[in-house]
């Protein structure tokens, strides 16, 4: 069980795309809504702390992307709760994006 | 047997705001149109503000599930008992009838996938994951069901269809069934050539009696690999082909607790609604509705 589930790690993070259409289905689908989170919490966090950034006000940005699509991830989920209040104050939040960005892209 | 709600439908923060001020004064609409409502508890755990304000007045008048996303029960990681003991104070706090989750996993080595990828239909896995949900289910001391997920990939190495393997999980388990059933007619056109028959045989082969709800919910189709799959999506109104599967379902067992799904191009509350009234009176004015032979715990 630990082999299969590593290996779809592999199939889904790796650098090479599955020759299996379905797996590549998951592929682009993780990516994709991964993208779309990290990308919000970036965002968030550059717009927080970068104050020259262009992005639109982070807290309405945060605001529409989780009335639509709240991420799966649990860890993303802690690092959401509450943001509108504590956000700015953490800076950990930055290297949390830039790691996570690094890690997965 | 746990449950004889009625219509659901998932309460989606799009429209928390409007589904508590229209509660809260007795909207006749909302108020006549809908029994239960089921929400994703990790969308709210932690939550204060208006979020909070919002939910209070449902959770005190209308009977609630929670339905989470991040148990991973079927992942070789260890179970995240930090998240359970969270979901254990709200589910008690918000006096659910009971929570559910998926059959499957999302979580490997620490790293969350962010979608339900499919466990191996193996007897290794079988005990690997009855085991876990026995702890689970214990530990959060609120009756706990498991979804059929839908899977695009059938993974290596099986050793039984689909319908057996979910169905020695309940049993070693003692878990209770939330069926999906439109989750039950993507996998079957999906993985078979004649998917009307291999969902049939599929209700059939599967203990209805350990059922706690149904979901519906839509799906869409796309071409993968030169054919066509479709893909769950939760994002479109409710095929006619998984209205049909209801109906029969509901002609083996009524069908007492049903939910509809959305999730993805939400539409306004209104539309959903009237969609779960639709599917609701197609089942309660239907012959079957009145099957009376059945005993009264065999009925879903």
């Amino acid at each position: 069980l630990r082999e299969l589930q590593e290996r779809m790690l592999q199939t889904i993070f790796g650098p090479l795309p599955p020759t299996d259409p379905a797996l590549l289905l998951y592929r682009e689908s993780i990516h994709s809504s991964l993208q779309e989170t990290l990308d919000l919490l970036y965002s968030v966090t550059r717009g927080a702390y970068e104050k020259t950034c262009q992005n639109p006000p982070w807290e309405e940005l945060g605001e529409r992307f989780i009335s639509q699509n709240w991420p799966r991830d649990i860890r993303l989920n802690w690092a959401f709760k509450n943001f509108s209040e504590w956000l700015p104050a953490e800076p950990w939040m930055k290297e949390l994006a830039d790691y996570e960005w690094s890690r997965v892209f | 047997v746990l449950s004889s709600l009625g219509r659901g439908i998932s309460l989606r923060r799009s429209f928390l705001g409007e589904f508590s001020e229209r509660l809260v004064r007795g909207d006749p609409k909302l108020v006549s149109s809908l029994d239960w409502v089921e929400l994703v508890p990790e969308n709210f755990m932690g939550r204060g503000g208006k979020i909070r304000r919002a939910l209070s007045p449902i959770l005190e008048a209308v009977p609630v599930s929670f339905h989470s996303v991040s148990l991973s029960i079927g992942s070789v990681d260890p179970l995240n008992w930090e998240f359970l003991s969270q979901l254990r104070e709200f589910a008690r706090n918000a006096g659910v009838r009971w929570v559910t989750d998926h059959l499957s996993y999302s979580s490997v080595n620490g790293v969350q996938l962010n979608d339900l990828l499919p466990l191996p239909f193996t007897k290794n896995a079988v005990h690997y994951v009855a085991e876990r949900i026995r702890q689970v289910q214990d530990y959060l001391g609120v009756p706990f069901g498991l979804e059929n997920p839908s899977y695009y990939k059938v993974m290596p190495g099986a050793e039984m269809p689909e319908a057996e393997f979910l169905s020695e999980v309940l049993r070693l388990s003692d878990c209770r069934l939330l069926l999906d059933v439109n989750n039950v007619y993507v996998n079957c056109f999906n993985h078979s050539e004649d998917p009307q028959r291999a969902a049939r045989r599929y209700l059939r082969e599967i203990p209805l009696d350990r059922i706690t709800e149904v979901h519906v919910a839509g799906h869409k189709p796309i071409e993968l690999g030169g054919q066509i799959k479709l893909l769950d999506t939760h994002g479109a109104s409710v095929s006619e082909p998984v209205l049909g599967l209801l109906r029969e379902l509901h002609q083996l067992l009524p069908v007492k607790t049903l939910l509809l799904e959305r999730e993805s191009q939400v539409p306004p509350l209104d539309s959903i609604l009237e969609e779960v009234s639709g599917i609701w009176e197609d089942l309660v004015y239907s012959p079957q509705h009145y099957n009376t032979h059945l005993p009264q715990e065999a009925r879903i």
